[in-house]
Parts: structure tokens; C-alpha cells; sequence
């Protein structure tokens, strides 16, 4: 948190009035994290191709997408970066987590594993990503209640104890899916909303660094 | 050393801390400070060792050096020699040029560089040739000013020794936003729109990185080369990882592994760009091209789970060269907003966890045992791999693709080539149906009739429809002068029941009796005046006898139908009426009647004739029609008041013309035939009913007449009185009809 402030103060001209004309428009970047097969790509292929505005691009894959969600008096638009689920890439997440604004950790109510996943990728949050990101529980799969595993009570209470925003959420029935969503787009700094693309570009600009700084020792910044 | 602890995520905060312990996180590759420290402690380093070799970081950087072993030596030999060589450019440079001539260093440097990079840079400009009108000159000169400026500040700063190359990058970083900083202030950008200056931005990042790029690609200063050859050879003894080791889900088996050929082909183009944004854009199109590989294999989109793996394994199988500096260099020198952010900074960041994850990959991370990864690794073992005969197999499909796509080629070029056929085939034959259609039309419209020779007309061919045929039209000018009331008062009192009926006038038959009748003939045999000579029956014969055709005609059509005895020696004579002398004075007879053109039968044309011969058998009835064409006589009645009335006289010894309707133009002779024009209805001259107003009057008298004497017209006997011709107005019209006589026996005569 400090290191954040730290560095912005080092460098004064950093900030970029990014759409400073186009007024409220904020973009953010968020993150979704968990094993694979939890169903993080439907999730956001639900969010995107559903009930919301039109795509926005062309989707030949569901790794990089963005959508465009519309609060009170802003337009918030959601760039959201998939990420490998498998243990073996599971290293290489801090480089995509690295300056999000926002992550949703996905896991299935139907396997307990990928709920263990979850709080390791929420510890990981917490402690390496922004200190200001908005994170969300989501656990997928809810239309399978039957097979249920995981009990919503307790990751409901594993979510209020670390303070994120818990939904359980089905891509194939869509339940959920555009409130998880539009919760953490409420849940984003107001700060940043109110100084339009000006906060987030100062925040990206730290990041640039740090993200340089990862490319010259990559993968040890968050290992060594 | 990492790969060991790699995988494990979780590492203590202290491990991150900055080395000073300023509470920051710290980084490796700044030796574990973090940035601030860091440049604080260069700093100190170089105010204490000015002119020295340049310090790179001890620590991790060092370690890493030794990691690579091998080219070490090689690559560290090179290094200090290229140092040495900028050193002595340097300072020989500065020897040149005191510190007082830095700009005009700076400028010649920058104008060094500047021309290194000519064919690329005007590249760049017709690129964007578009944008830079629609700004104007004004905003284009501001941006180059600018730019050069900073390439000469940046170069400067490359060329100083010990300058880490961060510095340029932050000064870079800094260049492009106080860029879009001067564009929201300088009232030159003013109208330049939102979109124009983001194109800007664009254009002065290429240009000045297109400059730089020789100078701040790969700098000497920095260990980047070094990774590239580590990197190269790392992937060079990972070349036995499969997509099965990867978790990937591309099968290599299938066909559509020749779409990897084209992302290999993207990512290897990387190399050659120059500026970050054409490097960028190089990765985005390799993994848009992975992205649709998978989505095609997978039916779907493809998520992070299977893009990574995919991206590992092309850049495992692409081996690209110097990709830690290509990827230094953008991370550098790009906007950081552009990587930041949106699809190319997310393309850009697998990348970067692509090398990564390659250049910290373990036997853990390919989920095999140490032993095999080692083996593998040290090429004592090859584990089974279908890559080389996918190679091959790629390469047969590449062939047969490229085959089949000839030969649909030909097959679309052989079947447009039939159709074409088909279509000149079709045109040729309409265009001979068009062709023969045309001269069919023309044919038609203007038919060769290959005439019959003109056979004459036979007038005395009898005819049934005539009965049939309407009746002529009625002249209007028909109210018969006073005269001529008088003259039929004058009949009228006579005691000649109808001593107008032309019957009993004309109807002489062949009766030599009756000619002595007419007391009021012109002419007589034996007479001396000029009109019986004229009327000399072997005079006219020669002359007729002269015209053979009419001769021919007349013995053929007239004469010899001809009932009448004397039609042997008929010797008509053409009386045409010439114009009286005196027309007023001629009592009865209109000026119209001899005004009215009568052509002398020899004049006229066999075909166009109407010869009509009134025999008594004739199915014209009534008493005017017999009555006009008495013997073998012919009347043609011409609906413009035009009317000859040929008598043929018996035996050619007499003539007896008289009392002829005075609108009648009188002719007499032979050919008993009238010229007409030939567009005249003939058939409407031959109805004898619906004659001449007057004639129409005579016929109702003559009716009456008829109705008395019926035997008379049909036995052309002769009437049994005719009128005596003792009125003075009769004397008149004979007076008339004399003269006429005289004139058309005169023209007959001038004629012969």
C-alpha cells in the first residue's frame, strides 16, 4: 500500500489523464483466478455474450475479453484476463494479477480441491496484488446442487472473515453471473471512478515499473 | 536454483522486502532493493567510480551469468570489448567536441541516426501520411521538433556510460507523457481531435523508437544478450517437450497443427520490427492466431487454460531469436498504457509467462519424474514425439492444401471456361436467328415481286361483284346549268318520250337505219368537213393498226367478247374534247367538265386500263349503264367528273357523237379504253347507278323511259324516234360538241 503511494510520489508525471473528456468512463482490470475446469471461461463468456450490451470483441477466445457495464452515472468498462488454472502455471499468476483492479477466484461447489484452490489464490491476493483490489468468491457450478461439496455456508463465512464478496453463480443457468459482476463494479474505489482514467493510469504506471521489473527476473519477483 | 523453489508460491514478505529494508517491495534483478534504493546506490557507485567500467548489479545478475556458463566467457569478452569501443568513440567524440559543442553533438548524432533508419522512418511517414495532412503541418513540424529533441536527449543518455538503460526508459516513459500533456496544452493541438492525437501519440512513439532503436535494442550495457543465447539454448534442449508435457490440448496429430506454422511465423517476426508497438502487435497476431487454432480444434472459444500451454509450446518450437531483449525492449520502451492494458498487454503478459515458465521450467512442471527431465534434457534419452513427423506430415498437407487449391483453380478456371463456351454458343446462334430473323423483316418489308408482265385489264369480263360494290361518289357540282334545264324542258316537250335518255341517243346498234335517224349527227360519211376526215375509219385503223399492243388488246378483250357484228370494223377514233374556245357561251356545259384532263387512249397503260365492254349480257343493269356504252361501246365513268364515253360505230362508217352530258369529257374511240391513274378505284367507276348528279336525273327519266321500252335496251334496237334536234339549245350544245370534237380530233391527228 505505501510502496504504491511511494512510488507514484517518485514519479510526479506519471499520471495519464487517460479519457479525461470522455468523463465517467472507468476501466478496470480484472483477474480471474482458479483451477481449471471450475468453469472460469464460461463464466465470463456468460457475462459477456449475455444480457448486457453487445460484444465488444470479436471473441475467438475466451482468455481476453471485455465488457461494458453501466452503473448510476458510470460506465465501467471490465477488461478481464483469464489465467491458467492448472498447478503447474500457477506460478506464473502474479504476472497477471499484477495491477488488476479487481479478481474473481472461482471454484466448484462440487469439488472441494478447487475450494482449497480458492483460498490459496485469496491469501495469494491479498498479500502480493494491490492491497486495494476488490476480490469475489465465486463458486461456480450452482445448478449442479445435487453434487454439492461445498457447502455455501462455509465458504460464505470464509468470504465475510476475509472480506470478499461471495456469490455462488452458474454460467449454464446465468445466475449470478451479471451480479457478481456489477457487485464488484460497485465495490471499486469511488476515488477512481470519480477522477475518471486519471487514478487508474497512476496505478498502471506503478505497475509498468513493477511489471519491468518482473520481466528482467521473471517469475522470481514473486518466488525469491 | 529457482526452479526448485518455483513452484512454491508462497514465500515469506521478507523475502520481496527491498535489501535496505526501506519496506518496499524489493526486486532481483535491482539486486533485491527496490527501485528507489537501487538508483540511489548506483548513483553512489558511479560518483565514486567515474570513468570506470560500468558496475553491473552484483547479486542475482551475477548468479544468472554463471548459470548460463558455456558462452559466458564469450559473451562477457565481447561485452567489455563493445564497452570499450563506445568508451573510445566517446571519448575521442569529446576530445572533438568540447562540452561546449554538446548540442551540435547531439545534433549530428541524432542526424547519425537519423540516417541509419531513412528507408524505415519514411515508411513510417507514408503510413501515416493520412493523419499527418488531416493535422497540418503546424502539428507535425511541433511533434518533429519534439520528437528529435528527444532523441537527442535519449541517445545522449544511451551513450553515456553507466547510465543504466532503465533511465532511458523512464525517460521515454516520461517523453510520452509529457507529449500528451503538451497536446491537451499547446493551442496548436487544439483542433486536433481525441482520436488524431491518441494516432499522434502512435506516430512519435515509432518515430523516436525507429531512431533509437540501434542504440536502446539489446544496449551493450545490459546483460540482455547474454539471456537471449541463455533463453535460445534453454529451449533448444527443451526441444523434446511434447503438448502432452504441456497440459495442451492440441493434438499434433491433426491437420490444423499447420495453423501453428503461421503464429511461429508471427512470433518469429517479432525480431525484425522496430518500433514496441510493431513488436506488439507481431505477438497479438501469433496469438490470436493460437487463439483461433484452438477454437477451431475445440469447437469454442479457447480459454487461458488451453492458450498458455499452446503459447509455451510455439515458442518452445519457434526458439525466437533474442526474445529476452524483444521483450525487454517493449517492456522498456513501450507505452506503458499500451501494455498496461487491453488485448495486446494481455497477449504480452502470457509471452511473458511463456519465457518464464520455459526459462524456470522443472521435472515437477512437466509432471515427470527428475531422472526422465534429466535424461530427456541431456538428449540421452528421446522421448517418443510426433513433432518431427507432424513436421513432415505438415508438410505433405501443406503440399496437398496447396495442390488442392490448384486444382480447384483449374477445376473454377475449366468450368468458367465452359460457361463462357456455352455462352459464346448461345450468342452465336442467336445472333445468326437475329440475323436471318432481320432479313426475313427486311424482306418482307421490301419484297421482290418479280411482276407478271401486265396482262390488260378486261373490261368486258364480267364481273359479279360489281353488283355489289358502293356506289361512286356524288359530284358536288352537279346543278345543271340553265341551258341544260332548258334542253330537257326542251326534250321534255318533245315528243320523244325520253329524248335525254342516252338509250335512245347513242343506242345506235350496228343499224345503218339508224344513223340516218340522228339528225343531228356531227359528222357523216362523205362528209367534207375536217371531222369526217379526221373520223376516216382507214385512217384511224392505221393508226390503230400501228399500236399493236392496244390493237392486240382490244381484239383480244373487247372485240372479240364483243357480241356485236360489227366490232370487226369498228375503228373507234379517240375524240378527245378540246377546250372550247368559248366556255361561257357554251349554254350547258360547265367549265369543270372541260377542265377535266382526259388522256388519249394511246397514252394509257394496257395494265392500268379499265377496259369495259357492255355487251348485252352484261350484269350491269339499268338503263344509263346500257344506254352509255351502246354496241361495243365503253363507258368509263371517272368519279371526278370524268367520263368518256367511246362510241363505236357500226361499220366504221358513221360516228355519231352528240348529246353528251356536258361535265362528260368525250371521248370516242376503239380501245374503248380510259387512262386513269391507277390508284383509282375502278370498281366505283363502273357503277352506272350512282353516275353524275345529272346522270342520276337522266336515269331516272331514262327509268321511266326503260319502263316504256324495255326491248329497246336489251335488243339494242334502235329507239323508235329520236329527238329532233330543233331547239336552239340544242343546236348549241351540238355547236359545242362539234367544237370539241374538232380540237380532240386535232390532237388525235397531231398525235398520229
Amino acid at each position: 500500500m505505501d510502496t504504491r503511494f511511494h512510488r507514484m510520489a517518485n514519479r510526479p508525471g506519471v499520471q495519464r489523464p487517460n479519457g479525461a473528456a470522455q468523463g465517467k468512463i472507468c476501466q478496470f482490470k480484472l483477474v480471474l483466478l482458479g483451477e481449471s475446469a471450475v468453469g472460469k471461461s464460461s463464466l465470463v463468456l456468460r457475462f459477456v455474450k449475455g444480457q448486457f450490451h453487445e460484444y465488444q470483441e470479436s471473441t475467438i477466445g475466451a482468455a481476453f475479453l471485455t465488457q461494458t457495464v453501466c452503473l448510476d452515472d458510470t460506465t465501467v468498462k471490465f477488461e478481464i484476463w483469464d489465467t491458467a488454472g492448472q498447478e503447474r502455471y500457477h506460478s506464473l499468476a502474479p504476472m497477471y494479477y499484477r495491477g488488476a483492479q479487481a479478481a474473481i477466484v472461482v471454484y466448484d461447489i462440487t469439488n472441494q480441491d478447487t475450494f482449497g484452490r480458492a483460498k490459496t489464490w485469496v491469501k495469494e491476493l491479498q498479500r502480493q496484488a494491490s492491497p486495494s483490489i476488490v476480490i469475489a468468491l465465486a463458486g461456480n457450478k450452482a445448478d449442479l446442487a445435487n453434487k454439492r461439496v461445498v457447502e455455501k455456508e462455509e465458504a460464505q463465512t470464509y468470504a465475510e472473515d476475509n472480506g470478499l464478496l461471495f456469490m455462488e453463480t452458474s454460467a449454464k443457468t446465468a445466475v449470478n453471473v451479471n451480479d457478481i459482476f456489477l457487485a464488484i463494479a460497485k465495490k471499486l474505489p469511488k476515488s477512481e471512478q470519480a477522477t475518471g482514467g486519471a487514478g487508474t493510469s497512476g496505478q498502471g504506471r506503478r505497475l509498468v515499473e513493477s511489471e519491468g521489473s518482473a520481466q528482467k527476473g521473471p517469475g522470481s519477483s514473486c518466488c525469491k | 536454483m529457482y526452479s526448485s523453489k518455483f513452484p512454491k508460491p508462497r514465500i515469506d514478505q521478507s523475502d520481496l522486502k527491498c535489501k535496505s529494508g526501506c519496506g518496499f517491495f524489493g526486486n532481483p534483478e535491482w539486486a533485491g532493493y527496490c527501485s528507489k534504493c537501487y538508483r540511489e546506490k548506483q548513483q553512489r557507485e558511479r560518483s565514486g567510480k567515474v570513468g570506470h567500467k560500468v558496475r553491473r548489479p552484483q547479486g542475482i545478475e551475477k548468479k544468472q551469468v554463471q548459470a548460463i556458463s558455456g558462452f559466458t566467457r564469450f559473451e562477457e569478452k565481447k561485452r567489455s570489448q563493445s564497452e570499450k569501443t563506445t568508451k573510445i568513440f566517446k571519448t575521442l567524440s569529446f576530445m572533438k567536441s568540447p562540452s561546449s559543442k554538446d548540442s551540435s553533438h547531439s545534433r549530428s548524432r541524432v542526424e547519425e541516426l537519423i540516417r541509419g533508419v531513412r528507408p524505415e522512418l519514411e515508411r513510417l511517414r507514408d503510413e501515416s501520411s493520412k493523419l499527418l495532412v488531416s493535422v497540418g503541418p503546424n502539428v507535425e513540424h511541433e511533434l518533429q521538433r519534439h520528437a528529435a529533441r528527444f532523441v537527442a536527449k535519449a541517445a545522449q543518455l544511451a551513450d553515456t556510460e553507466g547510465r543504466p538503460i532503465e533511465e532511458v526508459a523512464e525517460e521515454a516513459q516520461n517523453y510520452y507523457i509529457n507529449e500528451m500533456k503538451r497536446m491537451d496544452a499547446l493551442s496548436v493541438y487544439s483542433e486536433v481531435s481525441p482520436e488524431e492525437k491518441e494516432a499522434l501519440l502512435d506516430y512519435a512513439e515509432k518515430y523516436v523508437m525507429t531512431c533509437l532503436y540501434q542504440i536502446l535494442f539489446c544496449p551493450p550495457s545490459t546483460t540482455d544478450e547474454e539471456k537471449d543465447l541463455g533463453l535460445q539454448n534453454r529451449i533448444r534442449s527443451l526441444n523434446w517437450v511434447t503438448t502432452k508435457h504441456l497440459d495442451c490440448r492440441i493434438n499434433e496429430t491433426q491437420s490444423e497443427i499447420c495453423d501453428l506454422y503461421t503464429a511461429i511465423t508471427d512470433i518469429l517476426g517479432m525480431d525484425s520490427a522496430k518500433a514496441p508497438q510493431d513488436k506488439l502487435a507481431c505477438v497479438v497476431g501469433c496469438c490470436r492466431t493460437i487463439l483461433e487454432l484452438l477454437a477451431r480444434s475445440q469447437g469454442g472459444p479457447a480459454s487461458a487454460d488451453d492458450f498458455l500451454p499452446a503459447l509455451i509450446f510455439v515458442v518452445l518450437k519457434a526458439n525466437p531469436p533474442r526474445l529476452k531483449s524483444n521483450i525487454h525492449y517493449v517492456t522498456r520502451f513501450c507505452n506503458s498504457a499500451r501494455l498496461l492494458s487491453g488485448e495486446g498487454g494481455y497477449y504480452f503478459t502470457n509471452l511473458c509467462c511463456a519465457v518464464s515458465f520455459i526459462e524456470n521450467l522443472t521435472a515437477e512442471s512437466l509432471s515427470m519424474s527428475q531422472d526422465e527431465f534429466d535424461q530427456y534434457t541431456l538428449g540421452e534419452v528421446v522421448p517418443p514425439s510426433t513433432w518431427e513427423s507432424t513436421l513432415m506430415m505438415c508438410e505433405a498437407v501443406h503440399l496437398l492444401n496447396e495442390h488442392l487449391a490448384a486444382l480447384e483453380d483449374l477445376s473454377t478456371r475449366r468450368e468458367k471456361l465452359d460457361k463462357t463456351t456455352e455462352q459464346l454458343k448461345d450468342e452465336m446462334l442467336r445472333f445468326g436467328e437475329e440475323i436471318a430473323e432481320e432479313v426475313t423483316s427486311i424482306i418482307e418489308k421490301t419484297p421482290l415481286i418479280i411482276k407478271p408482265s401486265r396482262a390488260p385489264t378486261q373490261l368486258d369480263s364480267e364481273d359479279p361483284s360489281t353488283d355489289q360494290l358502293p356506289s361512286p361518289i356524288v359530284p358536288q357540282v352537279i346543278a345543271p346549268p340553265v341551258a341544260l334545264d332548258d334542253v330537257m324542258q326542251t326534250m321534255a316537250e318533245s315528243s320523244n318520250p325520253a329524248p335525254w335518255n342516252p338509250v335512245s341517243c347513242f343506242d345506235f346498234a350496228d343499224q345503218e337505219d339508224s344513223l340516218k335517224l340522228v339528225n343531228y349527227d356531227i359528222e357523216l360519211p362523205g362528209d367534207n368537213s375536217p371531222l369526217s376526215q379526221c373520223e376516216d375509219p382507214s385512217q384511224l385503223n392505221i393508226a390503230e393498226e400501228d399500236n399493236p399492243l392496244l390493237l392486240g388488246d382490244m381484239t383480244g378483250s373487247i372485240l372479240d367478247e364483243s357480241e356485236s357484228p360489227t366490232t370487226g370494223d369498228l375503228l373507234p377514233s379517240p375524240l378527245k374534247p378540246t377546250a372550247p374556245t368559248s366556255l361561257p357561251s357554251t349554254g350547258g356545259i360547265t367549265p369543270l367538265g372541260w377542265n377535266i384532263p382526259s388522256i388519249p387512249c394511246e397514252t394509257g397503260e394496257v395494265g392500268t386500263c379499265m377496259s369495259y365492254s357492255q355487251s348485252s349480257s352484261s350484269p350491269i343493269k339499268g338503263p344509263v349503264a346500257s344506254a352509255w356504252s351502246a354496241n361495243s361501246g365503253t363507258v368509263t365513268q371517272m368519279p371526278l367528273l370524268h367520263t368518256s364515253i367511246n362510241i363505236g360505230m357500226s361499220s366504221g362508217s358513221a360516228y355519231m357523237t352528240s348529246m353528251i352530258h356536258p361535265q362528260v369529257g368525250l371521248q370516242s374511240g376503239p380501245s374503248s379504253s380510259w387512262s386513269r391513274p391507277p390508284d383509282l378505284p375502278l370498281v366505283e367507276t363502273h357503277r352506272p347507278d350512282i353516275d353524275l348528279d345529272y346522270g342520276r336525273r337522266t336515269k331516272k327519266e331514262n327509268e321511266e323511259g326503260v319502263n316504256k321500252e324495255p326491248p329497246d335496251l336489251l335488243s339494242d334496237t334502235p329507239p323508235p324516234s329520236l329527238p329532233p334536234p330543233a331547239t336552239s339549245s340544242r343546236s348549241q350544245v351540238e355547236e359545242t360538241l362539234v367544237r370539241a370534237l374538232g380540237g380532240v380530233l386535232t390532237t388525235f391527228d397531231s398525235l398520229i
